[in-house]
């Protein structure tokens, strides 16, 4: 892409794009660390993540404001309007995936769960895939690459189904084990947590195809 | 699909032996605001000033090709240019207002194209051309005072009710606002929206703000050559040329 002619125009849309990359990291560590330290009771590493959370929130007061400077200050137009308003809808969706990760960290807090290794396995095996969708969405985000996001928007139904199958089981054994009904509950709730993180990874990729192309990406699902 | 008003056709304008714009053909429609942008001597003016033979006043000045206003020919030899200015009239970008009334200024072009049969037919049109510009509830009690005494963006209103006056079909602007502050732009902008209803507006500007803000449709010019023509909003977000969106984003002046 050809500079701009006021270079410090370009040097706003650049730090707008780290500024929605590092809140990007930060997430994604937190998801990972979120299910970690809910597998290993870890609740030091749980309070670390709330923590997080706050420079997470900052990370989109910053965005906000500089995108708000650049639409009232520089006026930008076709390719430099979808580059702000794209990482406007971008860490939007990251801020809410810090709080579905503070909201995991904080269930490590507040309960001993009682988790069977069946369970863990799934658990982790999902947080795995939520994490690297949101990796990946984020890499194509930063490398303004469509395609890929395509893929990584079509790779969302994995998690979906592991989702449904993990929840489905949950549920039965529910009624066998009604002594750890609220580890049972809390379960399903993480799980859920986990397939939002795939959602918004899934609107991260739709707002690559909105920046590079122009286009609102509206699959028929 | 409706019918264009302006048809031009593979148009080419030399200056000498420089040419000044490269076979550009472009459909403008009816009652719609269309805005031409460009850098600065991409030939944008020019081609609008060819719509209503301006160019021809200019010594060394030679068009090829066709222009076609409701399909006739307006280069045509049995053309006469001044009912053809009438008809595609043309406000510029400062304030011209002859040294005359406030009246006056409006009643000139009525008066020399036998718009009005008595004076107190001359006199309504006067008052319509004045409220048609947005001016008259700021004049219609001095009347007799001279157009050079309103402020500049009153005189833009001046010119563009002088234009109106002769009941044209096309009304050119060129960079009608350049000299005017933000608030006499916008009572601008506001008329002109409200003029394309019955009017066919073609616009110069060198704001992209205001090319958004106003028109339809957008053409962008570049070296004489039309780059891309389409609807604005398209235009100013998702622009199908490099060369547009390198433009409009301000990579290349």
């Amino acid at each position: 892409m050809n500079e701009h002619i006021v270079s410090s125009y370009d040097d706003e849309l650049n730090k707008l794009q780290t500024l929605v990359m590092t809140m990007g990291t930060t997430a994604t560590e937190m998801v990972d660390d979120a299910v970690d330290a809910l597998l290993n009771a870890d609740k030091e590493s749980a309070k670390s993540i709330i923590e997080r959370d706050k420079t997470i929130n900052s990370g989109l007061s910053k965005i906000t404001e500089l995108s708000q400077n650049i639409l009232a200050l520089r006026s930008p137009m076709a390719n430099d309007l979808r580059r702000v308003l794209s990482a406007i809808q971008v860490g939007l969706n990251i801020e809410r995936i810090g709080d579905l990760a503070k909201n995991m960290a904080k269930l490590s807090i507040s309960n001993e769960l009682f988790i069977e290794e069946k369970y863990g396995v799934e658990l982790r095996k999902m947080g795995k895939m939520a994490s690297s969708h949101l990796f990946a969405s984020l890499k194509t985000y930063n490398q303004e690459n469509p395609e890929e996001a395509l893929a990584v928007h079509a790779s969302d139904a994995a998690l979906d189904e592991l989702h449904k199958n993990f929840s489905k089981s949950v549920m039965l054994n529910i009624t066998k084990d009604m002594e750890n009904i609220d580890s049972s509950v809390h379960l399903l709730f993480v799980s859920r947590h986990l397939e939002r993180v795939g959602d918004h990874a899934k609107n991260i990729a739709e707002a690559t195809i909105y920046k590079v192309k122009g286009e609102i990406y509206e699959p028929n699902d | 699909m409706t019918d264009p008003v302006v048809t031009c056709k593979n148009v080419n304008i030399f200056y000498g032996d420089k040419q000044a714009i490269n076979n550009i053909s472009i459909d403008i429609l009816p009652k719609t605001i269309t805005a031409f942008i460009g850098p600065s001597g991409c030939g944008k003016s020019t081609f609008l000033r060819s719509l209503n033979r301006m160019n021809d006043t200019i010594d060394g000045c030679r068009m090829e090709g066709e222009i076609l206003i409701d399909n006739e020919n307006i280069y045509a030899p049995e053309i006469d240019v001044v009912p053809l200015r009438a008809r595609v009239g043309m406000v510029f970008q400062k304030p011209n207002p002859f040294p005359k009334s406030i009246f006056d200024n409006v009643a000139y072009g009525p008066k020399i194209h036998g718009l009005a049969k008595s004076s107190s037919e001359l006199q309504t049109i006067v008052e319509q051309a004045l409220k048609g510009s947005g001016l008259w509830e700021e004049v219609k009690d001095r009347l007799d005072q001279p157009g050079t005494g309103l402020s500049g963006g009153q005189q833009q209103r001046l010119c563009i009710a002088r234009t109106i006056a002769v009941q044209p079909e096309i009304i050119l602007m060129d960079e009608p606002c350049s000299a005017l502050d933000p608030i006499a732009t916008a009572k601008i902008e506001a008329l002109m929206t409200d003029l394309a209803k019955d009017y066919t507006i073609i616009i110069v500007t060198h704001s992209m703000q205001q090319a958004a803000r106003v028109s339809q449709k957008t053409a962008f010019f570049h070296l004489g050559d039309l780059i891309e023509y389409g609807d604005t909003t398209k235009m100013f977000t998702n622009p199908r040329e490099s060369r547009t969106q390198d433009y409009i984003t301000g990579r290349f002046g």
